[in-house]
Formats: structure tokens, sequence, C-alpha cells
């Protein structure tokens, strides 16, 4: 099961900080497309990380179930 | 090889003067040191319609916030030959006000402090990832967006 994080606006559109989700032989992209489907968050998501690494959110990568994979929204530092 | 232990950045609520003054004072010691500049970042009572924003509640991806941190310390450094580097930012609410984001500088001459400020305050708002909820004096809110 991969950790799914959620920060900020998209923690507020899910209605959670983190879940887990099984994503056996899925990309990215899917991943992105289920969860907007299910939380309707796309307006907000600028970022997304995997394992602590910003990476782009239309990227091809295969997600392992030891992942964690967080969505982002606007930074507002300062 | 060592791992190198990261500097403490967050800190719960406001930032509070005597902290501030307490970091510089620990620079005393640091005698090849010229020139300080201090960037504070303050809660703004910004009005949105017919209210106002009476605090932010900042939130973060901690892991990665605190990598970034380091790096801008650590590039910021390098680049304008700084003696000291102090970037503190506060998570949880925070009043208008009262002080968010505390960025110290220090080196051996005014001129690289100066421009060296700017670049630190501007990759901690571009690049480090911290949310803001605005807390308005009707209790509602709206998500703080850096430009």
């Amino acid at each position: 099961m991969a950790l799914i994080r959620y920060f900020g606006q998209i923690a507020e559109a899910t209605g959670c900080v983190e879940e887990k989700i099984s994503v056996g032989g899925i990309n990215l992209q899917q991943l992105l497309t289920t969860l907007n489907q299910r939380y309707n968050f796309d307006q907000y998501l600028t970022q997304v990380a995997v394992n602590h690494v910003i990476v782009g959110r239309e990227k091809d990568l295969a997600i392992k179930d030891s992942d964690e994979i967080a969505l982002l929204p606007a930074y507002a530092g300062g | 090889m060592k791992k190198k232990k990261m500097k403490k950045v967050f800190i719960k609520g406001s930032i509070p003067p005597q902290f501030i003054a307490d970091s510089l004072a620990n620079l005393q010691s640091e005698q090849t040191i010229g020139a300080h500049n201090i960037f504070l970042g303050q809660v703004r009572a910004d009005q949105v319609d017919q209210n106002k924003v009476v605090g932010i509640d900042y939130t973060c991806y901690e892991e990665i916030a605190n990598i970034k941190f380091d790096t801008i310390r650590e590039e910021a450094s390098e680049k304008y030959k700084l003696t000291s580097v102090h970037i503190h930012h506060s998570l949880g609410v925070v009043n208008a006000g009262e002080i968010c984001l505390f960025i110290l500088v220090s080196s051996k001459r005014r001129k690289q402090v100066y421009e060296a400020t700017e670049y630190i305050v501007n990759r901690v708002k571009e690049e480090v990832p911290i949310f803001g909820k605005e807390l308005l004096d009707n209790e509602a809110h709206q998500w703080k967006v850096n430009r």
C-alpha cells in the first residue's frame, strides 16, 4: 500500500492528511486521475513529490506500494 | 561519511523578538563578521472583501522543507561568501502583527548581506513547501498563495 499525503487546500478537499492506497501496476498519472475523480482537487494541485523528491505531475512514473506520494498546493511561506 | 545534522528551522507559533535578539547575541563571538542583515516577515491584516485577516495557520511538508532550507542555506553561503545564515519559519497559528519568518545573514562586508537576504527570501517563498491558511475575522478562511 502506497502512502498518499495531502497538504493545505488539497487536504481540505480530501478531508484527510494521508491515506494508504493499493497501487499495483499503475503509474503516477493514473494515480492522480483516480484520486482527482474521487476528491476533485486538480485546480489546487501544483506539485507532486515521490519519496521526498519533487517530480513532474505528468511523469510516466511507475508507483510501488512502498512509495510515499505527496500532493502539494501552491506554496505560501514567508 | 558522517551525515551532517540539519539545522532546526521551524518554530511553533510566532517568532518571539527575544529569539531574534538571542540569535544576534550568539554571533558576537564571531569577530570576523562586519555586517549583519535581518529580514522579518510579519503577518499582514489584509482586507478580504468585508473581512480582515487575523492570522495565518502555517503547515508544511517537513521532510522536503528541511532539505530545501538546508540547500538554500548552503548555496547562499557559497554564492555570497557568508559567515553565517539563520533561517527560521513559523508553524501553526501566527496572529496579524506577529513575525513568521526570520532570516539573519552575516558576512565580512555589507554588500553581500543585502543581496544574499533577497536571494534567500525569494528562494524560501518559491521552493519550500509551506502552506498558509489565512484566518478571517468572521471565522471563515482562505488559502494564501505566494505570487
